[in-house]
This record gives C-alpha cells, structure tokens and sequence, in this order.
C-alpha cells in the first residue's frame, strides 16, 4: 500500500504540490490524471525519492519512505517514463537488464529473465541485440516497460509512459499493459494527461488540478458523478455517455433475452461502444453474447442505467 | 553551363593559379655565401632543373575539371616532383658558387609547396577518398620523401645541413618537446576532469570556473612564462627549465579540458539521466556508466585540441631554458638562420599534424559502430 499523508512541495524542482493525501491499495493500477503542470508527476517521483516533499510523508507498506536510502528505495520500484530514457550505448537486452545487473543477480538469471519480458511485452527476441536507436518508438517503449518490471518490483512508476505514440500503438501498448498489470499483480501508479488513457487503464483515478486532488475513484465514478465543473469538463461534459461506454463491458449490461438465429455476437469482455458500434453496423437492435446462453446485450441494456 | 562553385572548382583553381604565379614571381630558392648573409634568389624559370614548374601548374588549372583520380595523380607527381627536383637545383646550383655557400629555400618553394600539399587534400576530398586510402596516399608521399632523403637528394639544402649539424640535439629536443605536451596535457586532464565533473554535478560555479580558466587564456604566452618565474624561484622548484613550462602549459590546457569534459558530459540524453537515477544507480554509476561512456568522442576531441595546442605552445617554452623544439627557433632568430628558424618549426608543426592525425583516428575507432 503506497499513502500520501498530506503531502506539499512548495517550490523547486516540479510544479506545486498542496496538502494531497491519497491511498492506493496493493495491486491497484493507479492513475494520476490532471492538466499539464497540476503537480501529478511531481506526486509520482516523491514515491522514489526523485522529488522530496516539503511537508507530509509517503509510506510504501507502513514505513515512511525516508527510511531507506534513496538508491535502495528505487532499485525496488520500477520507473518508465514518456521520453523512454533508454541508454543509448547500450543494447535492449542490456538495458532491460539494468536493474537485476544493479542488484547483482547472476547473468544467467539475468538472461533468462530478460527474455521472459520481451515476451512479455511481446517484443521479438531478435532484437535483443539492437541499439535503441534501432527501433521504433513502439518498441522502446515496450523495452522502457519491461526495464522498469525486470527486478519483479512490488510498485511501478510510469510518467505519461505511453504518451509519445500513435494512438494505434498505443491502444495496443495499452492493452497489453493491462493484461500485464492483471497478470503481475503489480501495483502501478500511472501519470497521464489523457483521461480516455485515464479511463482505459485504471482501476481507480485521482484527478489533480492545481496541486491538489479534486476527486478520485473509480472511472464510473469520476464519469457518472464528476464532483466539481472542472472533472466534468475534463471528463468530457456532453461526450461524457461515449465515455462510459468505453469504460463498461459487455459483461455489466448483458440481460436475458432471445435473438433470432444468426444473430452476430460479441465477446462479453468486449466494451459497450464496440457493442454499439456493431449494432449501428449491422442495423440490430441486440446482440448474442459469446459463451453466455440466453443473455443479449440490446439498446435498452446500453440504456439502463449503470449496475 | 553556369558557372558554379559545382562546375568549376574554385578551391583548384585558386591553387593553381597560386602556384602559377609563385613559380613565375617568386624565388624558388636562395644561393647565399654562407649560412648567415643574404643571399642572391632564383625564380624557378631561371633554374634549369625547375624551368618545368609553370607548365605544371598549368597543367593542373588544365586539368582542374577532371573528377576522377587523374587529378590526384597529377597533384601528387606535381609535390613529388617540386620536392626532387629543387634537391636536385640545389646540387647544380652550389657547383658553381663558394665552399661557404648555402642553398636556401625561397618564397616560391614555399608557396608552390603549401599549394600542392592543399592540391592533393582537396583531390582526396574531391574524389570521396575512404579514410584508409588517405592515410595510404600521405603514408606514401612521406615514405617517398624519407626514400628521396636517404638517398641524399635534399643533401646540398641549407635547411638539411642545419639538421645534420643539429642531428644529436634535434632528437634530444623532440624528445622534450613531446615530453613537456604530453606532461601538460596529463596534468591538465588529472585537474581538470575532476573539477569540470565537481562543476557539472553541482550544477553551479560553472561561469566562475569557465570565466576564471578564459582569463588565463587571454594573457599571452610569453608573459605568463615570465610572470611564473619569481613565484616558482620562490617556491624553490625553480624559476627556469620544465616547472614554469609545464605549470603555464598545463594552465593553458585548463580551458579546453574543462570545457570538452563538460561538453561531454552533457552529451548524455537528459531522460537517460531520469531513468537512470529513477532505477537507483549512485551517482558515481551514473556517471561512469552513462554519462562518461556516451561522452567519449568529446572528450577525445577535447584531448586531440588540448594535445595539438600544448605541442604548439611548448615552443615558447625554451624561453624560460625548458628545451624543446622551440630552441631552434630562437637560436636561429639569435643568430639570423632562418633556415634554423624553419627547421624547429617544420619539427613542430609536423609533430602538431602527427598528433592530430592520431587523434583522429582515435576518434573514429571510438565512434558507435551502430
């Protein structure tokens, strides 16, 4: 469990902070979502020390983080952010290797790990012995995710990790980091500034504006009920529905129900706005759902209000 | 067709013509009396052995358009030639003249030889040489001098015959020469370093040191010897010989060791700094393992200026009775030699070049194979 106990940083490096006090639970994805300078990425580097606060403590665990030395305290946090930051003389398996070679595991280890996470973010083992100025930026991405997990550590830090993509690589960096954080049980804290990207990943979001948190929950909760103008405005004020149809699966609005024969289906995994947009294109008014006998998701279901 | 620097080569032509009218206007070489008296000068159409010079000059504007390696060829046959064939002047010319006599290079042989040496750069260049064809073609001409040399073709020249009589001592000096550089050089890389990674890790004091190290710079070579001699007697190391030398060598070398250490040091990507402080690497990893490595190629340009600057600078140093090359320079300048005047400098400018050139290759060895 990471806690933020009123936490301010007035001045220098950073912008402001201003008496945040937040708890993200073991295993949670994390996200810090907020406008340019609203002092989020600030909040995420007091985590590992790389900013520190002027008043309030953080605790990892119970334990004020000031108690372990600062490399210490990092080589047990991973940490990617939006430049990548990758070395440059260095090949992709060196890099991803940074932090276990730090901790000095044994180079077969080291080996077999790094292998593990390039499969992991499904990068092609071939390119273990390239430059990072040998790849796309997809994939210096992908090696900034498996750098910053190499070492198993029990909390990742990412700072607008997929923010310089092209929204096709990114939705399927994205994705694929979503199946990794469920499959790791990692807890993550993720900085960005794009709420669809906000919406997409997190289990729970803290809106941060102006240094402090004007809300945080979960994403049916900032869209549902945005607790001031400014969280509706960034939540998307009239698109707000779009939204939270991304957000809501299948599975959260299937209802019981008959379709002729023939009828496409969809995964119940699938979200509302692929539903939606396949009835749109096939002229229906419901769907079957894969692997769910006797349950459809129809326009009313879209309609009901959220469970 | 237009006429463009891309059609027309204006880099030959200016040499070409350079050498034209040096072999016509200037004189090639200088028959003295003795070693030290003025002497009565020859331009190169009035010696029989270099009469043939203008024609090659033209020769070379004739050939100026052509791109393949014709021209080198002729560039090269033409320094070769200049080179030979005024040793050989030399011999023709001192038949007829005093037991005393010297035969001294003019400002023609001068001119006509920078020209050439240029003239064969910029064929290299024209034709897109790859780097090993280069060094084979300067390797080449210098085997062919030395060959020429010890066969005894440039014998009868003034110049040679200061070296021969300064033989033991030339060697001596070179040997100080590339001593006290080298001593300086180390000594200014040992202080420095250390201060541009003190400076560049506190991100602050950088405008006092670099305003601190210009200042140094800015006071001439000269002064600075004798401003060190009082102190240093003082000290007890002595005023005079290698402590002043290499204590105003070394603080010339200040500045440009500062400045390319932390010019490479800042060569290291500012996210890679991020996250390589992020994942928990001590800053002495950082340094050694990010910021020095992908510093390297500046820090060994850093290294070739400073190296090229000391060898340049040294001479001065036989002033305060440190030896080195620059003791020819200023015996011949005490006497009236030019010839002994030349000779420590063709020395040391050879040396500057040498050291350059190894630089270089350094250089490119050390470059990312990416």
């Amino acid at each position: 469990m990471i806690e933020f106990a009123n936490v301010s940083k007035r001045f220098g490096q950073g912008d402001a902070v201003d008496g945040v006090s937040l708890s993200i639970a073991s295993g949670e994805l994390f996200v810090l979502v907020g406008p340019s300078g609203s002092g989020k990425s600030t909040l995420l580097r007091m985590v590992n020390r790389l900013v520190e606060p002027d008043e309030g403590a953080i605790r990892i665990d119970g334990q004020d983080v000031r108690d372990t030395p600062a490399t210490e305290l990092r080589r047990g946090i991973g940490y990617a952010i939006q430049s990548v930051g990758l070395f440059p003389h260095w090949t992709v398996a060196r890099n991803i290797g940074t932090v276990p070679r730090l901790l000095g595991w044994k180079e077969d280890r080291i080996e077999a790990r790094v292998e593990e996470l390039m499969a992991m973010v499904e990068l092609d083992a071939g390119i273990a012995t390239r430059l990072p100025a040998e790849l796309s930026g997809g994939q210096q991405q992908r090696v900034g995710v498996a750098r910053a997990m190499a070492a198993t550590p029990a909390i990742v830090l990412m700072d607008e990790a997929f923010g310089a993509l092209d929204p096709v690589t990114r939705e399927k960096l994205q994705r694929a980091f979503r199946r990794i954080h469920a499959d790791t049980g990692t807890t993550v804290v993720f900085v960005t500034h794009d709420m669809d990207e906000a919406l997409q990943l997190g289990d729970r979001i803290a809106f941060i504006d102006g240094g402090r948190v004007r809300q945080c929950g979960t994403p049916l909760e900032l869209l549902l009920s945005p607790a001031d103008e400014v969280v509706r405005g960034f939540v998307g004020g009239a698109s707000a529905g779009l939204r939270l149809l991304s957000v809501r699966k299948v599975r959260d609005a299937m209802t019981p129900g008959n379709v002729a024969d023939g009828t496409p289906s969809i995964g119940a995994d699938a979200d509302l706005r692929q539903a939606l947009s396949m009835m749109l294109d096939e002229g229906l008014r419901a769907l079957r759902v894969d692997g769910a006998d006797g349950q459809v998701i129809s326009l009313d279901g879209l309609l009901a209000p959220p469970r | 067709m237009r006429w463009t620097e891309r059609t027309w080569p204006l880099a030959l032509l200016v040499l070409g013509i350079t050498g034209l009218l040096a072999s016509l206007a200037l004189n090639a070489v200088v028959v003295a009396p003795n070693r030290l008296l003025t002497g009565h000068g020859y331009v190169s159409i009035a010696v029989p052995s270099l009469c043939w010079l203008p024609l090659a000059w033209l020769a070379v504007l004739g050939t100026s358009r052509m791109r393949d390696g014709a021209g080198l060829v002729v560039a090269m046959s033409l320094l070769t030639g200049l080179l030979a064939a005024t040793g050989l002047a030399a011999g023709g010319l001192l038949a007829t003249a005093g037991e005393h006599a010297r035969v001294q290079l003019g400002a023609g042989f001068w001119c006509m030889a920078t020209a050439a040496v240029l003239l064969v750069a910029d064929r290299l260049r024209e034709i897109q040489a790859r780097p090993y064809l280069r060094l084979a073609c300067w390797t080449g001409l210098a085997l062919l001098v030395v060959a020429m040399a010890a066969a005894g073709v440039f014998d009868r020249l003034s110049i040679v015959q200061e070296f021969n009589l300064q033989r033991p001592r030339f060697i001596t000096a070179v040997g100080q020469h590339l001593l006290l550089a080298f001593a300086a050089a180390a000594a200014a890389v040992a202080l420095g370093a250390p201060l541009a990674i003190a400076v560049a890790q506190r991100q602050r004091g950088r405008g006092a040191t670099l305003a601190m190290l210009n200042l140094v710079q800015t006071i001439p070579s000269m002064a600075l010897f004798a401003l060190l001699v009082a102190p240093l007697a003082w000290l007890g190391v002595g005023g005079t010989g290698n402590a002043p030398a290499l204590v105003a060598l070394t603080a010339y070398a200040l500045l440009p060791v500062v400045r390319y250490t932390l010019a490479g040091l800042a060569t290291a990507p500012s996210a890679a700094l991020d996250a390589a402080r992020g994942m928990g690497l001590q800053p002495w990893q950082v340094l050694a393992r990010v910021q020095l490595p992908l510093g390297l190629p500046v820090f060994a340009a850093g290294l070739r200026i400073v190296l090229v600057q000391s060898i340049g600078l040294a001479a001065v140093a036989a002033l305060v009775g440190a030896g080195g090359l620059g003791r020819f320079v200023f015996l011949g300048l005490g006497q009236g030699a030019n010839d002994l005047v030349m000779l420590g400098t063709l020395a040391i400018i050879a040396l500057a070049l040498a050291a350059d050139g190894a630089c270089r290759a350094l250089e490119r060895w050390m470059e990312p194979h990416a």
